[in-house]
């Protein structure tokens, strides 16, 4: 007898540094792009400058490097840790290389075409050497604790030696060179040995004795296939950079210089090198021209990663959200891919068609159809995977990055089976096969396949025409934008620069600091600007030469002109010449030379204009001037003679003879009459007057007092006739020279004061009286006049002191002539005129700054496992939910009595009562045909063992498409048993969704046994105690419909009184619905228990914590009867499948609705028309209309205003919406809506009222009367939310209420969407809640985590999880609905 | 081929404007030599980017099995405009250097 051959053990050893590397770039690429909204203000502007442009590319292997580091990490963590969530992280992925490379389909699943390699340790003395150490190491390690670090840290050194010694046997199929670092490896070494423990440890140990292995090495290329351009050039760059020839350029010397002189001729070797502003503008034009080529070359490049990029993270299921335009402008470029699920699923189904056996009796043409839908299915699949590995793109995606690898070796390995299968048919089916390959079928089925691929391809060339056209646009765009924004800063730097250059003038430094005196050397390129607008507008130039060192002169006429000016006369005109180029001619002047006005006219078309004007100045001349000497007098004292001799000589005296004396006949010394009437005269006869001068008066002479002898004299006479004077003798000796003063009239003879007279002979005492010092006084008569004398009489004498004051004797002398210089002064008249020419500044060209922002691609969200391929709760597993609310039943004070709903209440646990309803089902000829399929798959999988292979190979296919969408590693066996139970439940509903209201549709013994019938039917008083949370209460309110439904439609009435141990007000209105239910509390419940002791009571104990039934009135002997109690919670309840014609079922899904048709399902009774249109469970209180009317007036709601109303807190604080979020979401809906009344509801939290209040204080102050805060005890929240046309909520219980009530419901939710809903929920959807919903674990369990309780937001893995997390935009859409709706 | 003469002039320019001359000669040369590795990468990158993308793949047999002669004369034949798109870069790389 043969011995049975050992089962060889696969061991993969599978490089994937490659994969790794790109998993990094993925990462890196995908954390530089951004969400428009992180991309606002300065903060985005600069972002999008550097980040996003210019360091774009330092900041992406910034990124690269950290996810290596990451990834490499994690890598480590395998080695030193033998479970836990970590290592599970990165053990996935392995495992799922590790899979592809040692399937039995291995030459399907290994991808050559895209790079990947395989291959076998064959039995050369070098590879079994190696296969000798993996056995000796595996027999080793299969006996120690792979727990122990220690053993850990041996084991990675020994796992790290094998790797590496396969790596250089089996080289040529891996990636990297033998001795690089950082090289990562897929390999089921550790798996192996823990597999041959779990087999040591059930056996005899003798199992160690018989292992084998096949040893497989290989490469992988897990990724999606787009090739990212900047992914291959930096493999590529790499490797150029580590080459064995050391660096080195791709080009030769010749290129290199050819590039660096036209650089140079770009000006890129810099302005030193620019002399002359030509050639500044000329750098400015290029550079400009270059930096937005540069530009456009940058986004040419950036629009092609883009494009892979976004191929690349679509390909890995990512998903776009609304408003990302980026990239649903990329979207519309991307190639159509097709989801590995749905791939799968076809493939499967046409394994399903080709691998079963057909009916009997099929024609040849029906068995093609079959045959043909199989075969193409297969050709498209192979050619999306084929092709996509050789174009390197994908036409395939996934549902995320992790399951890349598991989907596709699943597509890989429907793919190997599909072809068996089609083989194999053709094998068996001569006919078929002789059909098939004739050249007319032959030939219709390649022009089938080839139609697919013509139809790919136009796609991908209108795709790609759709790119050029949006990237020649963005290129465009681009380069402009890079010209011009270059531009623009670079004119704000020339602006600045200019108040610090002297020589240059800005336009800003022009504004603010005025028109300087000198004009600019120049002037930047917006003053320049300025300048010509101004001149356009005024007329005039903004900067003028006034004048310049240039001189001429016409006539009288001084001309000043600027530089380069000069002046010519041509016959009588003059031209004005600018550097030999004639600027005006034909100017004509006056004879002075001045310029006419005709000239001046002329002269200011040009702008030239004229200052200066008429001028006069003195001459100063000089000359020779002789003057003649001076006469100069000489004193010398003189005698009294000599002075009267001089006198005399003057003829100042006379000289007299005195003739007579009238002495009155009385001789001297006699004397009398009017010999004594000589008197000074003045006042009080001083002898001086008022005037000073000397007086003597002889009025008091008589006119008979001078006689002598005959002779007399009428000296009255004399005066009046003027014949007297008075005469002063200087001396005795010249008495005969006299001074003569005349008499006057009134008989006085004054002497003026300055008269030489006085000055000789008189002086003024101290008293003031005259002092005669010449030698005599007299009055005479002048007589005759002779020649040598004149004949005197003499009246009357006064002697004097006789000493005269004789001057000095002055005599004359004339000096010598003088002569000297003497300057003239001679005034002379002339003109200056100044010819002011406009200035032309150079205008400086400004320097170019490429300051060009780039906006990235929006960051996608991760995957959705909902939408491909759809997942959410299994219909073979309708039932419990793995978590939620963080409670596990049973601990904590929860309860632990659970009924198990389906198994106490319904057929499908009774064989029996199944088989009647099958058999039922396939004698009612309608019902037979209607639902033939499910007849069909019931008998196939009651009779699974003996299918033949090709059949039970479908179900293998369904098992296997199963586990990979529910993440589940279910059995074929423990599958198919899955399958029995759910077709026999659907089978169920089949009949209660063919039966009538009312009807009993199932057997009779159903009826008689159930214990929920009998139940009711005992009981007198239904008793339903409410859960403790409001949502979980409301969630439970159809049971209520359905009893009430189930009494009426039985003819029978029971008391059904609702226990509710918090919430007593909020549910008051159920007695307006259903007269007769009472709602109570605890204690009432009680009292009334204890008052009616023996009343029949069935209890449905909704409560996750209430135990004591016997305060219910159930004796505690019978609490554990299915016909006493029914122990639930909202998780209790079982989505339901009601097959429907073909392959369609009808889902009950919601909570509500599951309540419902378990119902009837466990009452075996129809109890509602048609479920899905039940919509409200909560009834309004009966004074609704009342309450409304007082609502309405108490909140100052207008007739036509339409009311919101918002209930934000939530029993954990991440299911919230954060204030400034509603803030954002209520500014935009007052803003839409203006007939919107916003009613935000007061929370009986004083924690979250404290929260809360300052939103609603602002909200107060902005939006006034439109926005009320509604403080109500919880009986009027009913009317408050009926009112109401719009509720919204976090995910809680008042909103599950206001939908209960029929009011829409807008909710934030996190948890699983479709089962907590009510019909009138619409759902916000946060992306954890579709996680929520594929892992069916009904709620977000973090939420309830304390760590979390006090934040808006849970981090998990890095990322910000809560409500908040929803932008206000996506609730706003979903409330907009709403109230636009009539 | 080492690196080129051209381009080590080249990057003296830069150093220079950046005022670079003033440093110690060591510094210098490091500063030299950093740039000129910098300066040649992106060189490379924009050929391998200019390349018509189906010629890569033979680009990569030629790289692993060809001389540096070889190299060169493949990418002399399949980037014809070698020479403005190294102009570019270095423009691009000086603006960005000494704006930097």
């Amino acid at each position: 007898m043969e011995a049975p051959r050992k089962q060889k053990i696969k061991i993969a050893i599978v490089e994937r540094t490659h994969s790794v590397k790109e998993n990094a770039r993925d990462t890196a690429e995908a954390r530089l792009t951004e969400n428009a909204d992180q991309l606002k203000g300065f903060k985005g502007f600069l972002k999008k400058l550097w980040q996003h442009n210019y360091a774009y590319d330092y900041y992406r292997q910034k990124e690269i490097t950290k996810a290596q580091k990451e990834i490499h990490e994690l890598e480590r963590l395998r080695e030193t840790v033998a479970d836990g969530p970590e290592r599970e992280a990165v053990e996935s992925s392995i495992r799922a290389v590790v899979k592809q490379f040692t399937s039995e389909y291995a030459q399907y699943a290994v991808h050559k075409d895209a790079g990947e390699k395989r291959a076998v340790l064959e039995d050369t003395p070098a590879e079994k050497e190696i296969k000798k150490k993996i056995l000796e190491m595996v027999q080793e390690y299969a006996l120690k604790d792979m727990r122990d670090p220690q053993v850990r840290e041996a084991f990675a050194i020994e796992r790290k030696a094998i790797i590496e010694s396969v790596a250089a046997a089996k080289g040529e199929v891996l990636d990297e060179k033998a001795g690089e670092r950082n090289r990562l490896f897929a390999d089921n070494l550790e798996e192996v040995v823990w597999q041959v423990q779990a087999q040591v440890a059930h056996g005899t140990g003798a199992e160690l004795l018989d292992l084998e292995f096949e040893v497989v090495a290989g490469r992988a290329r897990s990724n999606v296939r787009t090739d990212q351009e900047l992914k291959r050039v930096d493999g590529l760059v790499d490797r150029i950079q580590s080459s064995k020839v050391g660096k080195f350029l791709l080009v030769n010397e010749a290129t290199v210089a050819a590039g660096l002189g036209m650089a140079a001729s770009v000006g890129v070797f810099g302005a030193k090198a620019l002399t002359s502003r030509g050639a500044a503008w000329a750098s400015l034009g290029l550079t400009a021209l270059v930096a937005g080529g540069i530009a456009a070359v940058r986004e040419s490049r950036r629009m092609e990663k883009d494009r892979s990029l976004h191929s690349r993270e679509m390909a890995m299921g990512k998903k776009i959200e609304p408003g990302q335009k980026r990239r649903e402008e990329m979207e519309k470029t991307r190639y159509e891919t097709k989801s590995a699920g749905e791939l799968a699923q076809r493939l499967e189904t046409s394994l399903v068609i080709i691998a079963r056996n057909q009916p009997p009796g099929m024609t040849l043409e029906q068995r093609y159809v079959l045959f043909k839908d199989g075969f193409l299915a297969l050709a498209e699949v192979d050619d999306l995977v084929q092709k996509g590995n050789e174009e390197k793109k994908d036409y395939i995606h996934f549902s995320n990055p992790q399951n890349i690898v598991k989907e596709r070796c699943e597509l890989d390995v429907l793919r190997a089976q599909l072809r068996a299968a089609i083989h194999g048919t053709l094998s068996t089916d001569s006919e078929l096969h002789s059909y098939v390959t004739s050249s007319t079928v032959n030939a219709e089925l390649v022009a089938q396949r080839a139609l697919v691929r013509g139809e790919r391809e136009t796609e991908r060339e209108r795709k790609d025409a759709l790119f050029s056209q949006i990237k020649d646009r963005k290129v465009f765009k681009a380069a402009t934008v890079g010209a011009l924004v270059g531009l623009g800063v670079g004119l704000v730097a020339q602006e600045t620069m200019a108040f610090f250059n002297k020589n240059q003038m800005g336009l800003i430094e022009r504004l603010t600091q005025g028109k300087p005196v000198n004009p600019p050397d120049s002037v930047t390129a917006l003053e320049w600007v300025r300048m010509k607008a101004s001149h356009l507008i005024n007329g005039e130039p903004s900067y003028m030469l006034m004048g310049g060192p240039v001189m001429d002169q016409i006539g009288s006429n001084h001309i000043r002109m600027p530089d380069g000016f000069s002046l010519t006369k041509v016959a009588d005109t003059v031209t004005l010449i600018r550097n030999g180029e004639v600027v005006v001619s034909g100017l004509t002047t006056d004879r002075d030379g001045n310029f006419t006005d005709a000239a001046k006219d002329l002269l200011k078309k040009h702008d030239i204009a004229l200052t200066g004007g008429p001028h006069t100045a003195i001459n100063y001349i000089d000359t020779t001037v002789t003057e003649p000497g001076k006469r100069v007098a000489v004193r010398t004292p003189m005698s009294v003679g000599e002075a009267v001799q001089d006198y005399a000589e003057r003829g100042d005296t006379k000289t007299i003879k005195r003739e007579l004396w009238y002495d009155n006949n009385t001789p001297k010394p006699v004397f009398d009459k009017n010999e004594l009437r000589l008197w000074y005269g003045g006042p009080n006869n001083t002898g001086v007057n008022a005037a000073g001068d000397y007086v003597y008066t002889v009025r008091g002479m008589r006119p008979d007092g001078s006689f002598h002898g005959p002779h007399s004299a009428n000296a009255q006479e004399l005066m009046r006739t003027g014949k007297l004077s008075l005469l002063l003798s200087v001396s005795k000796g010249t008495q005969n020279q006299v001074f003569e003063v005349a008499i006057d009239r009134n008989g006085q003879a004054i002497i003026p004061r300055d008269s030489e007279v006085a000055r000789l002979l008189f002086e003024t005492d101290a008293k003031g009286r005259a002092v005669f010092k010449g030698a005599f006084a007299e009055v005479a008569q002048t007589m005759r006049v002779r020649e040598d004398a004149t004949g005197v009489r003499i009246l009357a004498t006064q002697v004097g002191e006789d000493r005269p004051s004789v001057p000095d004797k002055v005599t004359y002398r004339t000096e010598d002539a003088i002569t000297r210089r003497v300057t003239r002064e001679e005034t002379i008249r002339w003109w200056d005129t100044t010819i002011n020419v406009p200035a032309d500044p150079e205008v400086d060209p400004p320097p170019f700054i490429p300051f060009i922002p780039r906006t990235p691609l929006e960051r996608l969200r991760n995957p959705d496992p909902l939408r491909t391929p759809v997942h959410g709760p299994s219909p073979e597993e309708p039932g419990h939910f793995a978590g939620g609310y963080g409670y596990e039943r049973g601990s904590g004070g929860m309860k632990n009595d659970y009924t198990d709903l389906e198994k106490v209440y319904r057929n499908t646990q009774n064989s029996q009562r199944m088989k009647e309803l099958v058999e039922r089902l396939k004698y009612e000829k309608d019902l037979r045909v209607k639902y033939r399929s499910v007849l069909n798959r019931l008998k196939e999988l009651e009779d699974f063992e003996n299918l033949p292979a090709r059949a039970q190979q479908v179900f293998e296919g369904e098992r296997l498409q199963h586990n990979k969408r529910y993440n589940t590693d279910y059995s074929l066996s423990r599958f198919v048993d899955m399958q029995l139970d759910r077709t026999y439940r659907q089978i169920e509903n089949i009949f209660i969704e063919e039966s009538k209201v009312g009807g009993k549709p199932f057997a009779e013994e159903f009826y008689k046994t159930s214990p929920l019938r009998k139940g009711l039917e005992r009981a007198d008083e239904v008793i339903l105690m409410l859960d403790g949370p409001v949502g979980d209460s409301v969630v439970t309110m159809p049971v209520i419909m359905a009893l009430d439904h189930y009494f009426k439609q039985n003819g029978t009435t029971k008391q059904i009184t609702v226990v509710s141990q918090h919430n007593k007000a909020l549910f008051g209105a159920l007695e307006t619905q259903y007269p007769g239910l009472r709602v109570v509390n605890l204690a009432e419940v009680k009292a009334l228990v204890q008052g009616a002791p023996n009343r029949e009571r069935f209890v449905i104990n909704a409560d996750k914590t209430y135990k004591d039934y016997a305060a219910l009135g159930v004796a505690p002997r019978r609490a554990g009867d299915p016909g006493y109690v029914m122990s639930v919670d909202w998780n209790s309840w079982l989505m339901e499948e009601a097959p429907r014609e073909g392959k369609l079922t009808k889902r009950y899904d919601m909570i509500p609705q599951r309540v419902m048709r378990n119902l009837e399902l466990m009452t075996g009774q129809k109890l509602f028309e048609d479920i899905k249109k039940v919509e409200s469970f909560i009834g309004k209180r009966a004074d609704h209309t009342e309450q409304v009317e007082r609502l309405r007036t108490k909140y100052d709601i207008q007739p036509n205003e339409k009311v919101i109303t918002i209930s934000a807190g939530a029993g954990v604080q991440p299911k919230e919406y954060a204030p400034e979020r509603w803030e954002e979401l209520l500014t935009k809906i007052f803003a839409e809506h203006a007939d919107a009344h916003v009613l935000f509801l007061e929370d009986p939290s004083a924690e979250r009222r404290g929260r809360y209040a300052s939103l609603m204080e602002r909200l107060k102050t902005r939006f006034g009367r439109r926005f009320s805060v509604g403080k109500e005890n919880a009986e009027f929240i009913n009317p408050i939310l009926a009112m109401s046309k719009v509720v919204v909520t976090p995910d809680t219980g008042l909103g599950h209420f206001a939908a209960a009530l029929g009011t829409p419901n807008v909710m934030l939710i996190l948890g699983d969407p479709i089962q907590w809903s009510e019909p009138k929920t619409i759902r916000v959807t946060h992306a954890k809640a579709f996680e929520n919903y594929r892992k069916r674990t009904g709620t977000y369990a973090l939420l309830w985590d304390q760590k979390w309780k006090s934040g808006y937001y849970i981090e998990e893995n890095g990322e910000k999880i809560g409500a908040s997390s929803i932008p206000p935009e996506r609730i706003y859409k979903r409330i907009n609905q709403v109230l636009s709706k009539p | 081929m080492e690196t080129s003469d051209a381009l080590g002039s080249f990057i003296e320019g830069i150093l220079f404007e950046k005022g670079a001359d003033a440093l110690p000669q060591e510094v210098q040369d490091q500063m030299k030599q950093d740039l000129l590795e910098r300066v040649e990468r992106r060189i490379n990158i924009a050929m391998l980017a200019a390349m018509p993308p189906e010629e890569v793949v033979n680009f990569e047999k030629i790289l692993d099995a060809g001389s540096d002669t070889a190299v060169q004369a493949f990418v002399a034949r399949h980037v014809p405009h070698a020479d403005e798109v190294i102009a570019k870069e270095l423009v691009e790389f000086k603006s960005l250097y000494l704006s930097a």
